[in-house]
């Protein structure tokens, strides 16, 4: 009976065959206009059809991939168990780096308002700097007033008043698309910023870093430093998705490497800000050891 | 060592999305390999890979409590991995690609140690299929799950998710010997 049946197309064959050892062979049929018997009849009239088949079969062995290894496993499971608290720290950061925002800009108002002289002398100096002094502060002097506007924040959530504060800030869209005159490409650097333990330090390794960058012509994208080896640390992607959320900040980091913070090493990321940057000091876990706003000079 | 809990996903799943850590580190354990699987068939990379498991792990941690068990956890937690993978997969693409994470080609098996052969040739094999093809062939034949679940997940009809698994096939088949020629362009989209 079979000899009677013409043979069926290459694909058709393929399809069948593919279909068949995930158990889909009659579905597989009834879709190419067949009855699953007359595929089945058909398919055994097409000659090589048992070596295909095989040779398909054999492909689900090779895709196998081996068990990572005990340790690797660890790393990624504390490191994404660790990530709800990294984003819930992220979150009190953001709320309390808002609050100080808005104290700044209410202090700012006050002082033209009412006329206080040395207030209003402070303001009218340090523009741009007033506000990246009060950024960088907030935290800092927050941090001992129990602040739990984060509370109860789910992971990833975008809890409003805090979120709208800081797409103001941080808007990452209008802030890269309105960048700073001479921002670097938005590629990633990889420097060394030194010791960074002090806010300081780590404004000044930034901004001289920046300066580096401008000082050169900057070079072409395909011969910038980007994802060097040493930034391949698998927790970084899965850290920076976790920051770059909670920060309202947009990836690739312009510039990042290591650095030492307290005599341990760390990383500095740097992103590119509505009116500056944002440069943060990332422990092995992913925390957030301080965040500075760096105003870009002129 | 990673927690053990024998209860099925199920149940950690629902103790997960209460707020039991316990239950979330144990069933993060239980799927790790097999996210990372995904992950590394759809990338065919080793780096691309580990960064793609970590943060679909970070997703399910974030996304857990939301989790409601009308899906099986395997169906979300592998859509979680696949998107991440795609994702992971669309920032390479606009990125340069080093000389060590391009695929080797095949004749590199020529090399004297069988099993990094092995694993290029299938590297290489997956590389001339588009991401699309290859996460459903890795959602079928590393994580056993269905046409109409892969279809689910992927956002295709079964017919199509069939016709990418068999083409995917076909090329992994056609480089490591398995079957002479390949198919007709496999990055192709389906008809």
């Amino acid at each position: 009976m079979n000899d009677q049946l013409p043979p069926l197309p290459a694909d058709q064959v393929l399809e069948l065959l593919s279909a068949e050892i995930d158990g889909e062979f009659d579905a597989a049929a009834t879709d190419l206009g067949l009855t699953p018997a007359d595929a089945r009849a058909r398919l055994d009239a097409t000659p090589g059809v048992a070596e295909r088949r095989a040779a398909l079969t054999g492909t689900r062995t090779a895709l196998a991939v081996p068990e990572l290894d005990e340790a690797t496993r660890e790393r990624l499971v504390s490191t994404a168990l660790q990530s709800p608290a990294a984003s819930d720290e992220l979150s009190t950061r953001r709320a309390r780096r808002s609050m100080g925002r808005v104290i700044g800009i209410a202090a700012t108002i006050a002082a033209v308002v009412v006329g206080a002289g040395a207030l209003a002398v402070v303001a009218g100096d340090n523009d741009n700097g007033d506000d990246a002094s009060l950024t960088a502060e907030a935290p800092s002097a927050d941090e001992e007033s129990g602040d739990d506007d984060s509370e109860g924040d789910s992971v990833g959530g975008d809890d409003s008043a805090e979120a709208a504060e800081d797409d103001a800030a941080f808007d990452s869209d209008g802030g890269t698309a309105g960048a700073i005159v001479g921002a670097p490409d938005p590629y990633s650097y990889f420097l060394d910023f030194g010791d960074v333990t002090s806010p300081d330090a780590l404004q000044a390794a930034v901004a001289g870093q920046l300066r580096g960058l401008a000082a050169q012509s900057l070079p072409a994208t395909g011969e910038q430093l980007f994802d060097a080896p040493t930034t391949r640390f698998s927790y970084n992607a899965g850290c920076y998705a976790v920051l770059v959320e909670d920060f309202g900040l947009t990836p690739p980091p312009v510039m990042q490497g290591p650095a030492i913070y307290a005599g341990d090493s760390v990383q500095v990321a740097v992103f590119a800000v509505a009116d500056g940057y944002q440069a943060l000091v990332i422990g092995s876990e992913c925390e957030v050891l301080d965040d500075q706003f760096v105003t870009p000079e002129p | 060592m990673g927690v053990r809990d024998e209860r099925p996903d199920s149940e950690l799943a629902a103790a997960a999305a209460a707020g039991d850590r316990r239950a979330l580190e144990a069933l993060l354990y239980r799927h790790t390999d097999r996210i990372h699987a995904i992950c590394r068939r759809i990338l065919a990379n080793d780096h691309d890979a580990l960064d793609a498991t970590q943060e679909a792990l970070i997703a399910v941690t974030r996304g857990i409590a939301k989790f409601d068990g009308r899906a099986q956890f395997t169906t979300w937690c592998y859509r979680v991995a696949t998107n991440a993978a795609l994702d992971e997969a669309r920032r390479r693409s606009r990125r340069p690609v080093t000389m060590e994470e391009m695929p080797e080609a095949a004749h590199a098996s020529a090399g004297p140690d069988d099993i990094v052969a092995s694993r290029l040739d299938v590297d290489a094999g997956l590389a001339r299929l588009s991401p699309d093809y290859r996460a459903a062939v890795a959602l079928r034949d590393l994580a056993d799950l269905d046409y109409a679940e892969i279809g689910q997940i992927l956002g295709i009809p079964p017919g199509t998710v069939r016709s990418r698994i068999a083409r995917g096939r076909a090329a992994l088949a056609g480089l490591i010997g398995n079957q002479e020629g390949t198919p007709e362009h496999p990055t192709q989209s389906t008809p």
